[in-house]
């Protein structure tokens, strides 16, 4: 059930109407209504993995509980470390156990040493990276003393399996848990901006998102038949798929939330306008790398704080190769960390990793020239990691590096460029991307109360409601729900 | 709470809803072989002696203007035995001058269902918009034109009188398929076609469905005096020569079986008929216009010979 379908529709507009008209006065009830909304939501996906989640909530319920009541901070430690251990384990054995068995099996027979070691077949559950997540920062953030055990088990279940992130984030901090305590009222401004923010999501995703990937997918699919400009044109539109998908279902999920009362985390800030890789990552899937800052980078650094400008590096690479291995289990997704991690070596060295930027503009509102140099540097850097995350191995994205750098001749095919949609999908991204630069200081593209005409804001929904009905098609899932 | 939900009722929803029921009805508007096959066989039906039926191989394969009786060719690209049992079934009582009803049987025919479960899905819901099919009742997909977009362009073409999706002649006959369009690498698509056309599973159950609505068309054909001719369609050496032995002789043995069970069948496997040169086909599984006249005459000449050999 993705957002952008009719069951997902008619399940939301039950869970809308139930929630606000008929519990709208008992806080309780509400979030009793959104746990079992939320476990239908994910048992629709995968009912079989729906116990996998109920029983590792109440684990780590059970633990939160335990490290608050611990009488010494020995024990409290024990308990953190279970829990780290017990989320860390989940994750590793549903994602990365057989990967580790197949990659160290190659790696002895490749050394002569023959095993007999075999994979399991092993279902992934659904937002698994993303809910693991969310029980591992909660243990931490307890015996952190960022926040007291909940006693309520609803909302502490309400919070890890909270539908419209469940699948694919954002990943909200335990500090969500206190919204779900507060008594919530329906809010006009605030419903009609996650309406906005959900209408700005689907034209993400239904109309560049899902034309880019057309495009894309023939492209990579065929990469070894293809000319250099059309690979070259693949990776610059696989950016903008990968960014359009991933971030339009991030505002589809906060817009849902403001339509429940909450605020969910933001997850994107207009990254294709930073100005460096470090500003890129402050813009990029924030809620990951901010949860990655916060308990591995953090720490690592100040282990390593002794060694000077090498422990920082260190720290950074280890960081990066997680958010790499985050996605998923294959040697791309390691390498794709660790070329972000070394595009951060120049910036701890010239010190503009921690520098917060700030983009000039002209007197027309637009970047400096300086500006526009600095982000098509970063965006070309971003691209280039893109190929390495889409491919299928790192042979293949070796291949399609060879092959985008034989430019001789532009050999790129009209038939083939109309055939695939590709000035459509141009004049799409485009489009996202000029909304998205002069609303970029707005917490999303669609944030139009500024507008004042009523009748103008109406010409924008329905432009892009058209927009969005006429590329309407085929249900496609996000990029993101395979992680 | 009710200002935000009348707004988004009225404001919104409606509107949008106008627009889409608008988007639909030009849509629907706009002419196809469905609709005018569909058309055609309510308004002649009773008139037709030879009714062709099949998927994209007679589509493009048979021309009924090569017949010297009157003959409608009813097939539609990737028409499953099931649609092919429709549009008999919707259309035979009608059909009072009917002497041979064509039925391709190809390889994969007998294990497929579609043409929901592939990439051809989109054509399923033209059987429920022109032909009034309820296979799929409570399926907007299968049932509805906007279920996958508004067409803008097609709703503006329509509404400036510039569109018409109709391929076929006016016997039904797709005419799209030419020599002198022929792709350079049409050969090699001969292996890439065979496995497409393979099935992947083994379905006892749409296996016995589909011989099940077989062999219902042949009694009914029985009742009538309807001679049923099934026909496989000749393919290029690049097709057949890639086929799985095991799949071809399953659809062979059961058009073999049919033919001795049934007085009123007869079987012509033309899979590797050497009658077929190079230049006769669009591609490897599909025959081109000079290909079509052959198969279509051959075809009228066997009919011929049916009737003197009943006379």
């Amino acid at each position: 059930m993705v957002f952008n379908s009719i069951p997902f529709v008619l399940f939301f507009v039950v869970v809308f109407f139930v929630y606000w008209m008929l519990l709208k006065r008992n806080t309780k009830a509400q979030n009793v209504f959104l746990l079992v909304a939320s476990y239908f939501f994910y048992g629709y996906a995968d009912w079989k993995m729906l116990p996998l989640l109920m029983v590792s909530t109440v684990v780590f319920y059970l633990l939160g509980i335990g490290i608050g009541r611990a009488k010494t901070e020995k024990a409290a430690s024990w308990l953190k470390v279970l829990g780290v251990v017990l989320g860390v384990g989940l994750l590793f054995y549903f994602k990365y156990l057989n990967f580790f068995i197949s990659s160290f099996s190659d790696l002895f027979e490749s050394m002569g040493l023959h095993t007999n070691w075999h994979t399991f077949n092993i279902i992934m559950p659904l937002g698994v990276s993303f809910f693991t997540f969310r029980l591992i920062s909660y243990v931490l953030d307890i015996h952190n003393d960022e926040i007291e055990p909940t006693k309520d088990v609803v909302d502490f279940a309400t919070y890890v399996a909270f539908f419209p992130c469940i699948l694919s984030g954002p990943i909200d901090r335990p500090k969500f848990i206190n919204q779900l305590k507060q008594k919530r009222e329906f809010n006009y401004d605030h419903a009609v901006d996650g309406m906005r923010q959900i209408l700005w999501g689907l034209f993400k995703k239904i109309v560049v998102a899902d034309n880019c990937a057309v495009f894309v997918d023939k492209v990579f699919t065929t990469y070894t038949e293809q000319s250099g400009s059309s690979l070259l044109l693949a990776a610059v539109f696989c950016a903008f798929q990968v960014y359009a998908d991933f971030s339009g279902y991030s505002d589809m999920a906060i817009g849902v939330g403001k339509l429940l009362g909450f605020s969910i985390t933001r997850n994107f800030n207009n990254p294709f306008f930073a100005l460096n890789m470090a500003d890129f990552w402050r813009r990029w899937h924030i809620s990951l790398t901010s949860w990655l800052t916060d308990y591995v980078f953090t720490p690592l650094s100040f282990q390593f704080r002794r060694w000077g400008k090498a422990g920082m590096i260190l720290a950074i690479i280890i960081n990066m190769v997680l958010v790499g291995m985050w996605h998923g289990a294959n040697w791309t997704f390691a390498a794709y960390g660790l070329y972000h991690g070394l595009l951060f070596v120049p910036l701890v060295f010239s010190g503009a990793f921690m520098k917060k930027t700030k983009i000039t503009t002209n007197r027309f509102g637009l970047p400096i020239v300086k500006d526009v140099s600095k982000m098509l540097l970063t965006f070309t850097l971003v691209v280039v990691g893109l190929i390495i995350f889409r491919s299928d191995s790192l042979w293949q994205a070796w291949e399609y590096f060879i092959g985008m750098l034989q430019f001789g001749t532009l050999r790129a095919s009209y038939r083939f460029f109309v055939q695939s949609d590709v000035w459509t999908s141009s004049l799409f991204s485009i489009l996202m991307l000029v909304v998205e630069w002069f609303q970029k200081d707005k917490s999303h593209g669609l944030e139009v109360s500024n507008i004042k005409y009523g009748w103008l804001r109406y010409v924008v929904y329905y432009l892009l409601i058209v927009l969005i009905l006429n590329n309407f098609g085929e249900e496609k899932t996000f990029i993101y729900f395979q992680f | 709470m009710k200002r935000f939900v009348i707004r988004l009722v009225s404001l919104i929803l409606l509107p949008v809803l106008l627009v889409v029921a608008m988007c639909e009805h030009i849509l629907r508007k706009i002419p196809n072989d469905y609709s005018y096959k569909n058309e055609w066989l309510t308004n002649n039906a009773s008139s037709v002696k030879v009714l062709v039926l099949g998927s994209s191989d007679s589509f493009w394969g048979i021309d009924p203007n090569s017949f010297s009786e009157r003959a409608f060719n009813a097939s539609h690209v990737s028409q499953s035995i099931k649609y092919d049992h429709f549009i008999f079934t919707k259309f035979f009582n009608d059909m009072d001058s009917l002497k041979f009803l064509i039925l391709p049987i190809e390889y994969g025919s007998l294990l497929g269902f579609g043409p929901e479960n592939g990439i051809e899905d989109w054509r399923a819901k033209y059987y429920s918009i022109a032909y009034g099919c309820k296979y799929h009742r409570f399926e907007p997909k299968y049932r509805l034109e906007t279920a996958d977009g508004l067409h803008l362009k097609d709703v503006a073409n329509s509404v400036l009188g510039k569109v018409n999706h109709r391929t076929c002649n006016d016997l039904g006959w797709g005419t799209n398929y030419k020599l002198e369009r022929r792709s350079k690498d049409w050969e090699e698509s001969g292996a890439i076609a065979a496995k497409r056309h393979g099935a992947t599973v083994f379905d006892t159950v749409i296996l016995a469905k589909n011989k099940m609505m077989i062999e219902e068309m042949i009694d009914k054909c029985s009742q009538k005096n309807v001679c049923m001719i099934i026909l496989t369609i000749p393919t290029y050496h690049t097709y057949w020569e890639n086929l799985d032995q095991e799949q071809v002789d399953l659809f062979v043995e059961y058009c073999e079986y049919l033919e001795k069970q049934y007085d009123n069948v007869h079987y012509l496997n033309m899979l590797a008929d050497e009658r077929f040169q190079t230049d006769d086909f669009f591609d490897a599984d599909h025959l081109n216009e000079y290909g079509a006249e052959k198969l279509s005459r051959i075809l009228n000449d066997y009919c011929d010979s049916l009737v003197f050999k009943n006379e």
